[in-house]
């Protein structure tokens, strides 16, 4: 059997407030118009194919 | 040049076709416990083929990112750091509980491929909300570093375990 795929925490404590820091901040940010557009055309060609 | 793909659903009972990444853990999850977490509807499993053969496969699954509520002595002091209008106790995410690309197709970013892919699929082609990717990955600098590469940041101090949950934030991804 394979290992088990590591539950995901409640966060707490210092965790918690690092990742509520990031969320926050992430609000306002964007990947690049490169990674967006690459990802776009990824997806689209996947879905295209037959 | 760009690589040349399609992704299929695996139901369990269809056959696994061959495939091989060079790591026996995840070969075996492929041939087997994909089979058994997918009859408990605990994670669903997708091929990329090429040509009719298996060149990279991995596993989803609903999940969450959920907070322990903040203690009242420290809620003032958190409210000044943080004082946004709501906080979310939980949010929705979907975890990739595995990943793996075959050993002649590694390292052409196939699994760069794999998880763009994801993101749009989370966002746009989304028919729920889901704010965040998990993944479960090898805490090994190769692993680490590929999803580094690809924008996600740690989710925990874990970095003495054998894996490392790490997350993207999918709300970096909007138009």
């Amino acid at each position: 059997m394979a290992r088990e795929i590591k539950e995901t925490p409640v966060l707490s404590g210092k965790n918690a407030d690092r990742f509520e820091k990031a969320t926050k901040n992430n609000e306002s940010q964007r990947v690049s118009a490169a990674s967006y557009n690459r990802a776009q055309d990824t997806y689209n060609r996947i879905n295209r194919k037959p | 040049m760009a690589n040349s793909f399609t992704l299929r659903r695996l139901e369990p009972s269809h056959a696994r076709p061959d495939f091989d990444c060079g790591d026996s853990d995840l070969n075996e999850f492929y041939s087997v416990d994909s089979i058994s977490s997918g009859n408990e509807l605990l994670s669903v499993t997708y091929i990329a083929e090429d040509d009719g053969k298996v060149i990279a496969f991995f596993s989803v699954s609903n999940d969450s990112i959920k907070r322990e509520d903040i203690p009242k002595s420290r809620l003032k002091r958190f409210l000044k750091v943080f004082p946004q209008k709501k906080r979310y106790k939980s949010m929705p995410a979907v975890k990739i509980g595995r990943l793996a690309t075959c050993v002649d197709k590694q390292g052409q970013k196939v699994g760069t491929d794999i998880l763009d892919y994801v993101k749009v699929w989370f966002t746009i082609g989304n028919k729920t909300g889901c704010r965040f990717i998990i993944v479960d990955a090898y805490n090994n600098s190769r692993t680490i570093s590929f999803y580094q590469d690809n924008e996600f940041e740690f989710l925990i101090d874990d970095e003495n375990e054998k894996t490392r949950l790490m997350y993207f934030d999918l709300i970096k991804f909007r138009e």
